[in-house]
Formats: structure tokens, sequence, C-alpha cells
């Protein structure tokens, strides 16, 4: 409707008014450029100056009436006085004409003559009347004569002039007419016009008007369907939200309200949803809280963020508390202002008073184990419903229940059991949760406990294991009607699941118990036969200790017999294979005594005294001198080497390293063996070092596996125990031995001890 | 010299061979009497059984024992020696394979003069029967014999 009234703007008031303005100029512009104005002004006065020569004839004939009637009577006093009188008015008029014609110079030169031949004229007069006198004085009748020709000629030269003047009049006076009548008629055409104008504007206007009339008919239609739609979702809007199962509540920025829902006003006690509308917090049955809410209210004003699903407390018309749960969000208009927040809670008081009675259910219980579990949730549900016994029970074989606690009128019972048949119980292990608010006794008249107790409301639940069948049942019985609170059941569950679990615990705990007693056999048991094969084990080593060396030295010391007995009947080769065989039983004894050597080493405890390295390793230095006298080998020991260890073990690894050293420098020309100690990362590092036949560094893996050898008995003697040896005892001081070697340019064995070694008495 | 008893307890007559025959290579001629296991030899201390009727205050100069021996072991010899007031101071050489720490204590504990490994090399064993020989027989001054009785 906007865009049609732009296009009727050729008809708005603007283009009217410059029309009018066009028009009135077209008309002006024609009036100037055709000079009507003046044309009609000259008009005017040519109109007015005939009627002044119209005027003035009247005079002038007065003067010839005068002259005739002097003519006739001879009066000559009277006919100048006559004269007299007529000329004062006539020159009066004669000037008035003068004055007249100025707007028109030819008129005012005729004007001005018709003046002069007046005043020509009036002179022959006086001198006529003159002569008359004389004449009649004197008889002087030609000069008279000539005197009236004269006059007679004056007045009709007069009167002439006076009519030549008429004719530029009358066309001044026409053409002033003409410019009237013209003017008139363009008056006329701008007349006709103005009213044309106004006429087609008028009905331009009318047909817009109408247009605008039809648009806004039909706007007003739309608007009213538009409103019936507002209405109709309105209505819809009211009904959603009076039906919605939340209370829902709107306020403004000073936390009055501005509307709520059915249920919402409901919960105010107010009739209407409408009462509300201004109301603040402070004028409502909660009071109370009015100053916590409006608090809310004003963080979520001012922040503009949504506080949402909490809890708070809320006093009913009847001054009863309520719990809720609340959201409040910002209210914002299309601009998004926020105007006020928008609220909706639900109640939550029976959720809550579950979940408060739940706890008051558990804290009691929730640490107890056992009995005093059971105990404990016996009390805490008779407490909870008001009830007068509970009983949490095991199912026991032949229908028989057995309680784990019972607890009647606040006391335990202790060693309570009856049987299942007949009893609610019995429909609960069947069919799960059941609940008999009133008439218990009167439905179950073979449970003679219930009877006899005067029972009338009793809840159940099955108590179940972990694969869902039943191990007992969970009961609470009252003398009176049970009410139960919203959610029993779920608590119900809830403890059915714990007592279940704390039962199934229990009897876990039972059975491991059992098991404890049976391991504890088991590993007394184990200790014997360990024990025992550990003899064998120490047995098998000393019969090798004992019995192997035997044969040998037998073997060893028989050789030697024949040897020395028959030496003359044997030959060269029988001597040397009797050699061979000494050799062989020699060696072996030597491969046992070191093998139980390892086996000590590992078997033996610790005995931990602060080592004097230095000492230790210049008495093996001693000891493989004298054993070799004729050798010559450079010994290099570091002083004031000491370690915490076990002496006699550390001697091994000396003696193991050092008598290494001393065996592989036995074909080296200028033998050199060292001992020292160096740090080296915060531990000390010990090293011997000799300048031997080494080793390759390929096979450096194998030197501390027992019985490996990298070199051939024939070059040297050995049995390969030895740096085992070394390695057990080493590891048994928590350190680390390594070596490092190269062929014919010697060898270096490293090794740490750890710290903090404490004396042990064995172990393996 | 001659006089003076060598009572060998030893079960393997191979080394029963080889220690007569070293002390016979150390020329040491003493009288040996060999025991084949505990019983016999306790029996010849106490002058029992197959030896009943010997005089028990006869003793050997030194007693060499095995530990390992039938019936009644080494240490279980010792044990009854030790027991007996008049055989606890007889001097017992304990002549054995055995390095067992435990045995070399037990020996000790019951009143074993000396604890002596049997090398396995005859020279070696040789040697070591010799210094035995020449110390306990000749250079040892042994508890008087009335003491004994």
């Amino acid at each position: 409707m906007f865009s049609d009234r732009t296009k009727s703007g050729i008809f708005s008031g603007r283009a009217l008014l410059i029309s009018i303005c066009a028009g009135v100029i077209l008309y002006l512009g024609a009036v100037f450029a055709l000079d009507l104005h003046s044309r009609i002004s000259r008009g005017e006065k040519g109109q007015k100056a005939i009627q002044m020569l119209d005027a003035l004839r009247r005079p002038l004939l007065s003067v010839k009436e005068a002259e005739i009637r002097l003519l006739k009577t001879g009066d000559t006093q009277a006919a100048a006085r006559n004269l007299t009188k007529i000329t004062t008015s006539a020159a009066s008029l004669l000037d008035r004409y003068l004055a007249l014609t100025q707007y028109n110079p030819t008129l005012y030169e005729l004007a001005t003559r018709l003046r002069d031949r007046y005043e020509e004229w009036i002179i022959q007069e006086r001198r006529l009347i003159g002569h008359f006198t004389k004449a009649a004085a004197d008889g002087h009748e030609e000069i008279l004569q000539d005197a009236l020709h004269e006059a007679s000629d004056g007045f009709m030269n007069t009167m002439n002039t006076l009519g030549a003047g008429e004719a530029p009049i009358h066309h001044d006076i026409d053409t002033g007419h003409r410019a009237t009548r013209l003017l008139m008629l363009s008056s006329g055409l701008l007349f006709l016009y103005l009213i044309g104008l106004v006429f087609i504007f008028q009905r331009a206007k009318t047909r817009e008007l109408r247009r605008s009339y039809d648009q806004l008919k039909k706007e007003m239609k739309k608007r009213q369907q538009a409103r019936a739609a507002i209405q109709e979702s309105t209505k819809m809007l009211k009904l959603v939200l009076d039906t919605i199962p939340a209370r829902v509540f709107w306020k403004d920025l000073d936390s009055n309200y501005l509307g709520c829902n059915r249920i919402f006003a409901r919960d105010t006690g107010l009739e209407s949803p409408r009462q509300i509308i201004g109301k603040s917090d402070f004028e409502l049955t909660w009071a109370d809280q009015a100053k916590q809410y409006r608090q809310d209210d004003r963080q979520v004003i001012q922040t503009g963020r949504p506080k949402l699903r909490y809890e708070e407390p809320q006093t009913g018309p009847d001054g009863s508390r309520i719990w809720l749960e609340t959201s409040k969000v910002p209210l914002t208009n299309l601009n998004g202002d926020i105007i006020g927040v928008l609220g909706t809670y639900q109640d939550i008081t029976g959720r809550k008073q579950a979940e408060e009675a739940f706890r008051a259910l558990f804290q009691s219980t929730v640490k107890a184990v056992g009995q005093e579990f059971f105990e404990g949730i016996a009390a805490a549900l008779c407490e909870w419903l008001k009830a007068d016994s509970a009983i949490i029970a095991e199912l026991t074989e032949g229908d028989n229940v057995q309680a784990l606690s019972m607890v009647l009128d606040g006391k335990t019972i202790d060693q309570y059991s009856y049987a299942l048949p007949g009893a609610p119980c019995e429909i609960v292990i069947r069919k799960g949760y059941c609940v008999y608010p009133d008439r218990v006794s009167e439905l179950f008249p073979d449970d003679r406990d219930l009877v006899a107790m005067r029972a009338k409301g009793y809840v159940g639940i099955p108590l179940k294991d972990k694969s869902g069948s039943p191990i007992g049942v969970l009961c609470v019985i009252a003398r009176r009607k049970l009410d139960l609170p919203p959610k029993a059941q779920d608590v119900f569950e809830i403890i059915a699941a714990k007592i279940s679990v704390e039962i199934e615990r229990k009897r876990a705990e039972q059975e491991l118990n059992l098991y404890r007693e049976h391991l504890e056999e088991l590993v007394a048991q184990r200790t014997v036969e360990l024990e025992a094969s550990n003899e064998e084990l120490e047995a098998f080593s000393y019969s090798v200790s004992h019995d192997l060396r035997a044969p040998l030295r037998s073997i060893d010391g028989f050789s030697k017999a024949i040897l020395e007995d028959y030496w003359d009947d044997l030959d060269e080769t029988g001597r040397d294979y009797l050699r061979r065989v000494r050799a062989a039983s020699q060696r072996m004894g030597l491969l046992i005594d070191d093998m139980l050597k390892l086996a000590h080493v590992t078997r033996r405890g610790l005995t931990v005294t602060q080592a004097d390295l230095t000492a230790l390793a210049r008495d093996i230095e001693t000891r493989l001198q004298e054993s070799q006298p004729g050798r010559q080998v450079e010994f290099r020991i570091q002083e004031g080497l000491s370690a915490r260890g076990d002496e006699r073990l550390l001697r091994i690894v000396l003696e193991n390293l050092l008598g290494n050293a001393w065996k592989y420098t036995g074909d080296t020309p200028r033998p050199r063996i060292e001992f020292g100690g160096k740090e080296k990362d915060g531990e000390t590092v010990y090293y011997v070092r000799d300048n031997g036949a080494g080793f390759n560094m390929r096979y450096a893996g194998k030197l501390f596996a027992p019985f490996q050898r990298l070199h051939r008995s024939d070059e040297f003697e050995g049995t390969g125990v030895g740096l085992a040896t070394a390695q057990r005892i080493v590891h048994r001081h928590h350190g680390r031995i390594w070596a490092e070697g190269e062929e014919a340019r010697g060898a270096t064995f490293y090794f740490t001890l750890g710290e903090g070694i404490a004396s042990s008495s064995g172990g393996t | 010299m001659e006089h003076k008893t060598i009572l060998l307890v030893e079960d393997n007559p191979d080394d029963i061979a080889l220690t007569l025959r070293a002390f016979r290579k150390n020329n040491i001629r003493n009288e040996v009497v060999v025991a084949h296991d505990g019983v016999e030899a306790l029996d010849y201390l106490f002058g029992e059984g197959s030896y009943a009727g010997r005089d028990p205050g006869i003793t050997p100069e030194m007693i060499l024992l095995d530990l390992k021996l039938p019936r009644i072991d080494g240490l279980g010899v010792l044990k009854r020696l030790c027991a007996h007031e008049r055989t606890r101071k007889l001097p017992v050489i304990v002549l054995t394979s055995s390095e067992e720490e435990r045995d070399i204590a037990s020996s000790y504990e019951f009143g074993a003069n000396s604890y002596i490994r049997k090398p396995v090399d005859f020279d070696q064993f040789t040697e070591t029967l010799r210094q035995i020989g020449s110390y306990w027989l000749t250079l040892n001054i042994g508890p008087p014999q009335a003491e004994r009785a």
C-alpha cells in the first residue's frame, strides 16, 4: 500500500500548487505582455477626459448664449458679468481637462491648443462686449460686425479644437474597452483552468482514496485474520502452559510477576494466573524465600545467563515446605534486550524425600559390614517407615528362612527362622516386590507370627544374587496401615541390592576364609616339600662333593700307584696314557670343586664388613707369586681400596680375576697386572687389567657363563666357572661386572659393588 | 713308635688302599686298624661287638675319620666319643671329601681336632698324609695314657 501512495504522487498537493502557479504566471505574463493594464487605465482616463470635455462644452455654449443674449438685449454689463462668471468655471474645467489629458501627449497638445483658442475667443468676446458698448454709444456698427465675426470665428475655432480632441479620446476609450474585454476573457480562461485543475485533482484524489480504502479494507481483513490466528495461538499457548506438568512464570526486571501458568497459580493459592500480574514474591506464600528468589532473578538478569536445574525450598499456601528443581532463563524481547526472567520448576519433594530417606537409611549403615550392616539396615527401615518390624532373611534348605537380622519393636531378635509356605515372603520370592498396605494378616492367616503380632501393613522384596536367583527376603511389617513414601520401591530395590551384595560378600568372605585356611595348609605343605627338596639338593651337592671325588681320587691314586709300582713294565705310551688319566681326573676334581664353590656362593649368607680390597689383592698376589716362583709379573695394586661387602666372597672375586690375569699373562714377555678403582657417575668402578692374551670382544657375552671358555685347555687351564662365580658374587653385592679385551693385547675386568649391602643369612 | 695305633675309619676300600699306600710311601709304620663303618669304629674303641674283649683302655694315637659312613656316620661317631670321658680327648682328624661348612662346623663342635679335605690328586693326598703323620704322630704330644683310662 505504500507503493500505491507513491505512484499517485502526480496528484499530490505539490503538483496542484505547481499547476496553479503555472496558470497564474501564464495569465500574468499574458496581461503584462499585452500591456492590458495600461491600456485599461488609458481607457479609463479617456472616459474621464470625454466627460470633462462634455462638461466643458456647456460653459462654452453658455458664452455663446450670453453673446446672443447680449445681442438681443444689449445689456453689456450683464454680459460682462456673465462672461466673467462663465470664464471662471470654464477656466477651472479647462485646467482640469488639461490635467486629465496629460497621459496622452497628442491629446494634451490638442488640449493646450484648445486653451489657447478658448483664451483667444474669450478675449474676442470681451472685445465684442467692449465694442458693443462703444457701438451703442458711437454707432460703429462695422467695428461691431467685425468683432462679432471675430467672436464667431473664435467660437468656431474653439469648438472645432474641442471636437478634434474627441477622436483620440474615443480611440483611447475603445482601446481601454478592448483591453478590458481581453482581461476579462483571460481571467475567465484562468478561472476555467483553475476550476478544471481542481476538478481533475479532486477526481484523482477520490480515486486514490478509494484505492487506499480498498487496501485498508483488505489489510483490516488480514489483520483480523492475523489477530484471530494470534488469538488462536495465544489460546493454544495458554493451554500448553496450563497443561504442561511444570510451573512456568515470568517476571519483569524488578522481579514483579508478568504472568504464570495455572499450575503455578495453584501453588501460590491464587485462583487465576491473572491475579499474579504485578505481584512480587514478597506478597506470595513464599515470602520467606522471596529474598533468595529475587537474588537468583537478579543474577540471571544481570549476567544474561540461565541458572538451570537447582534445588530450592518453597512454602506453599498451607504453610508446608516443598522442594523445587528450578530453572531460570533471561527473558528477551525481539531486539534481544533482557526484559525480565522466565522461570520454571518442578515439585521434586517426593524425590527429595526419597533421597533424604535414602540418605538417612544409609548414613548409619554405609560404613558397617556384616551383622552390623544388616542390623543397621533393619533398624533404619523401621525408623523410616514407622514400622514395627523389619526382617532380613536368608533362604535355607527346605523352604525355610533364617533371619540374618530381625528388629521387632526396636529390639534385635536373634536366631529367628520361619517356614516360607503360607507367608507373604513366599509371594515376594516368587513374584518380586510386594506391598500389602492394610490387611496382610487377613490375607495370610496361616502365617502365625504375622497374625500373632496383628500385622496390617507389609512390604517385601526378594534378595537376589548376581545371577538373579533369590537368596533371601527383606520385609517390613507394621501394625498399622503402611503409607509408603513415593519411590519407596526404588529405595527398597537399592537396599535389597546392597543387602544381597553384602550377603554375597559375607558368603565370599566365609569361602575366602575357608580358602585361606586351606591356603595356609597348602603353603605349609609346600614349604615342607620345598624344604625337603632343598635338603635333597644339599644332599646331592654333599654327595657330589663327597662321592664323586672319591672315585676320582681312586683313579688318580691307582694310576699313580701303577706308574710307581709298574714303571718298568710299562712302555712310554702306557705311562703317557696313565699320566693323561691322572690329568683328566685331577681336572675333573677341579671342576667339581669349582661347581661346588659356585653353588656355595649362591647359597651362602652375606657377612658384610668394610673389606680391605687392597690387602686382599696383595695377599692373592703373594700366593700367586708363591705358586709359580719362577715367573716375574709386575703387580700394580692401588692403595687404600676398600668396600662394604662379604670379605670372603670378595676374595673369591679377586682370586678369580687376578688368577685369570696371572694365568693369561703366562706367555706375555713383560707381564703386568693392575688392580685399581676410579670414581665414575657416583660409584667406584674397580678394575683388574692385564697385558696378557686378552680375548675377542665378540665373545665377551660368553665370558661369564659357567663352563664357557675362550681358550683351549692346552693353552690355558681352567674350568670356566671362575668368572661365573665372580659374577654371582658381584650380583649378590648389587653390582655389575663386565670386561673389555683385545686378542693378544690384554683384558680389563670391571666391577662395581652396590651401596647399602646388608648382611643376610642366606638365600638363592 | 710302632706301638702307636692309627684308627682309620673309612668305608671306601680304594681310599683305604690309597691311605695305607700313602702311609707306606711316607714311611709311617704304625699299626693301622681299619674300621669300615661307624659301628665298627665304636666297637673297636669301646671294646664291644666284634671287638668284644679288647681292652678299651688301649686307645689309638690318632683317629682318621671319614664322615660319610654306613650305619653310624662320622658325626655320630664323634658324638659318641665326645659323650664319653674316656674317648673325649682322643685326637680325631676328620679326613673327608666334604667341604660342607655344616660338616666342618659340626665336626669341630663334636670335638674333632682337625678337619682335612681329601685332595683328588694322589700326590697331594700323599703329602697331606705325610704332614698329618709327622704332626700328630711325631710332633704332637697326646694326652697322658693314664687320663685316658
